[in-house]
């Protein structure tokens, strides 16, 4: 079969491979997607601003203390991408409705991070979208590149949003983390995960390899006989 | 960037004709292969990564909804799986995605001497379901585990369970596809049961 055949294949392959993801789009309320435009550190689509309409589509789960009532539950989400973790906290509407933002325990990959949310110096919350800034516990650092936004309304629960750079939890090999969670306990004892579940590809392609050169092989030496 | 890219698929291509040239058959399987994946994965990976992903948690996320065990958010390439009051979120990313082990056993099938071009598109789309396949049955799999016995299983449903289903099928097609031909198409020289003619007696 000459170059010019395989090169051909190859092409085939690539359009067989996107044709698997068009069944996506055609069920796709947004239409037809641009593919050039898309890109792994964006598809998530949270902006920290205090509008949480980003995250009405998003799963949350329920957080509560086993000895509340059914009804006590605060809402929390935890997102992540390529560059950013993103995490949502919605209190419960009755009992405990305000803000804390102390002992946020992230654990990346078995490592673990305290952070606080608190708002910026010499300011408190009111009413209205307040900022928060995001420190490490530990030595009361600001993370750069960090945000956040708590949101107040009287005879509504506190709901607030923040993102953290990856980079943040492992500075030169933030593009390798596997697994995020996060646990406060102020909160509730329930902790949100966010994870990817790897085949280890090459392990399979190199297989494939061994697989198809062993094929190969054969055929040479009973070709040879 | 653009530039260094052409520059090598033109050496690549030259290396492959002098290859084809000297007869040296197997160097050009190999190079050919390997030359075609690392080509696909440098130019065309991310643009085919994040479609993927999102018809893998689409497709995971068909089973899921029928039997109430698990979502897919498809646009965020998330599987949202809740038990009890535990909860975990799946993302489909590139290594989760198979766009890996599509495009490396594409690029083997295609430099493989031994099928012919019709013979190569019906297997390289077989190929290409079955691994795709796999790989939701892996996640659904993984899934199922979670939502059964919590999140404390995770680590053996995806890193042991999860991964032996799917190394196991993937080693079921390669063997399909690149060994057992050999075994199929080996001439061993013409035999038959015969007839009992007085000559054969």
């Amino acid at each position: 079969m000459k170059i010019r055949d395989k090169l051909a294949g190859c092409m085939f392959t690539l359009f067989l491979i996107s044709m698997f993801s068009m069944p996506v789009y055609a069920a796709s309320s947004e239409g037809v997607v641009n593919l050039a435009e898309d890109s792994t550190s964006d598809y998530v689509g949270i902006t920290i601003d205090g509008n949480y309409d980003d995250w009405a589509d998003k799963p949350h789960t329920q957080i509560q203390y086993s000895l509340d009532s059914g009804n006590n539950y605060h809402l929390g989400a935890l997102f992540r991408d390529a560059e950013y973790v993103y995490l949502h906290i919605k209190m419960s509407p009755s009992g405990y409705t305000q803000f804390n933002g102390y002992n946020y325990r992230f654990t990346t990959d078995n490592k673990v991070d305290y952070v606080l949310a608190v708002p910026p110096e010499g300011t408190s919350i009111v009413d209205g979208n307040n900022p928060l800034v995001i420190r490490r516990q530990n030595g009361y650092h600001i993370i750069g590149g960090a945000s956040g936004f708590i949101t107040r309304a009287a005879g509504q629960p506190d709901e607030w949003e923040l993102s953290i750079p990856l980079s943040f939890f492992d500075k030169n090999h933030y593009d390798q983390i596997r697994t995020i969670s996060f646990y406060c306990s102020n909160i509730g004892p329930q902790e949100l995960i966010a994870t990817g579940t790897p085949t280890l590809p090459f392990l399979i392609a190199g297989a494939g390899l061994i697989f198809a050169a062993a094929g190969y092989r054969l055929s040479k030496r009973k070709r040879n006989k | 960037m653009t530039f260094v890219i052409a520059f090598c698929i033109i050496i690549w291509i030259y290396i492959l004709s002098v290859l084809s040239r000297a007869n040296l058959s197997f160097f050009k399987f190999l190079i050919g292969s390997v030359g075609m994946f690392i080509i696909m994965m440098v130019t065309l990976q991310g643009y085919v990564t994040v479609p993927l992903s999102r018809a893998v948690a689409a497709s995971t996320g068909i089973f899921g909804s029928l039997t109430g065990m698990f979502y897919s958010y498809y646009q965020y390439s998330l599987i949202f799986i809740q038990h009890g009051a535990e909860s975990i979120s799946l993302y489909i990313d590139y290594e989760c995605s198979g766009v890996i082990e599509l495009m490396s056993f594409s690029a083997l099938l295609w430099f493989f001497p031994l099928y012919n071009v019709i013979e190569k598109l019906a297997i390289n789309i077989t190929g290409l379901l079955w691994i795709f396949g796999s790989n939701i049955l892996r996640l659904i799999v993984i899934c199922m585990l979670v939502y059964f016995f919590g999140n404390d299983i995770f680590f053996f449903a995806h890193a042991i369970f999860g991964r032996i289903i799917f190394y196991g099928l993937s080693i079921m097609l390669y063997f399909y596809v690149f060994t057992r031909p050999q075994i199929i198409k080996q001439k061993v020289g013409k035999f038959s049961y015969g007839i009992h003619t007085p000559e054969n007696i």
